[in-house]
């Protein structure tokens, strides 16, 4: 019996069916997709990493006026395992971090927060980690527009 | 009284006469020592160029320091962000003078293939933010182009490497043997 198998049902039963969709892995790359409301965001890591999951990566996608949060856990496991959990909310509201659960969230959640300025309430360090710190601004929301006034050099790049 | 070895060219002595700048022109070239630092993938090849089968110490520049207060030149290998700049200075303004810089592929010279217009991540160059002496091209240069740029940095520092006869010391006159 996989882990796919064991987790489907608890994940269903306390986080709701209709959250809850299979993947097809060949096609996707994951298992499973969890839709969740970020107040059980923290209930549903402290239950993934009890269950030896760990994080891989977290992302985000500018929908407009939504932020889309993901969050991608796998686990060592043959056949191998991966979830996807979608946190979507509107932009400036805070998501609890999950640095004093997992330690690895830490830089994962300042990259967030560097490129599209999502705030991370709880976090120990939330600086911008690939930008300079002087930087005020979030280049991959959809509404940036580089320019001189970000510190972008105007190069006219045309042969003569 | 007259000093007889300048009249007579059979006594004068077997010294050669040049300014202390030639001469310490001709020691700081032939012991480059580079500074163990690379950014980004050029360093691979500043590697490659190091170890033994281009072997970079033939020339005198294959002991790459670990610390800036030990090192000459510094291999500028890879791009420069935003926020590695004020890093890379700092390391240049620990280095002891006299001091050089070589800035190894594109990215260095430029800013390579990541200038676009109006971007905000990368310096276009080193030489915004450091003086540069010699510019080794390439994507990434061979080990060979690294070489060649240690080479011109030497002629460089013998003004035109005429005078550097450690690296032209196979052209000295052999006694033949009997």
């Amino acid at each position: 019996m996989s882990f796919l198998e064991d987790i489907t049902p608890v994940l269903a039963q306390r986080f709701g069916v209709e959250n809850l969709t299979a993947q097809d892995r060949a096609r996707h790359g994951y298992d499973l997709r969890l839709a969740l409301d970020q107040e059980r965001l923290t209930e549903l890591v402290g239950l993934l990493k009890e269950a030896g999951c760990y994080l891989e990566y977290i992302t985000a996608v500018d929908q407009g006026q939504v932020l889309e949060l993901l969050y991608f856990f796998g686990r060592y496991d043959q056949p191998p395992f991966r979830l996807q959990v979608k946190v979507a909310m509107p932009k400036g509201v805070a998501v609890p971090s999950l640095a004093g659960i997992i330690r690895a969230a830490d830089w994962q959640e300042r990259e967030v927060f560097d490129m599209f300025g999502q705030r991370f309430a709880g976090h120990p360090d939330l600086r911008r980690i690939l930008l300079s710190e002087d930087a005020d601004f979030h280049p991959l929301l959809k509404d940036f527009k580089p320019g001189p006034e970000h510190g972008g050099e105007v190069v006219n790049l045309e042969r003569k | 009284m007259v000093n007889h070895s300048l009249l007579r060219p059979e006594l004068r002595p077997p010294v050669q006469m040049a300014l202390l700048d030639d001469i310490l022109g001709i020691v700081r070239a032939n012991s480059l020592w580079p500074m163990t630092f690379g950014i980004a993938c050029c360093s691979i090849e500043m590697m490659a160029a190091g170890a033994s089968r281009f072997d970079l110490d033939r020339f005198g520049a294959g002991v790459f320091r670990p610390s800036p207060r030990q090192s000459d030149v510094m291999i500028v290998a890879g791009t420069i962000s935003k926020k590695m700049a004020p890093t890379v200075l700092t390391l240049y303004e620990q280095m002891p003078a006299p001091k050089w810089v070589i800035a190894m592929g594109n990215c260095a010279i430029s800013g390579g293939p990541f200038v676009y217009d109006k971007q905000y991540a990368i310096v276009n160059g080193t030489d915004v933010i450091l003086p540069v002496d010699v510019y080794v091209p390439g994507c990434p240069p061979r080990p060979e182009a690294l070489i060649q740029g240690f080479l011109e940095l030497q002629d460089k520092l013998t003004k035109g490497g005429k005078t550097n006869f450690i690296r032209h010391f196979k052209r000295w006159p052999r006694k033949e043997q009997p």
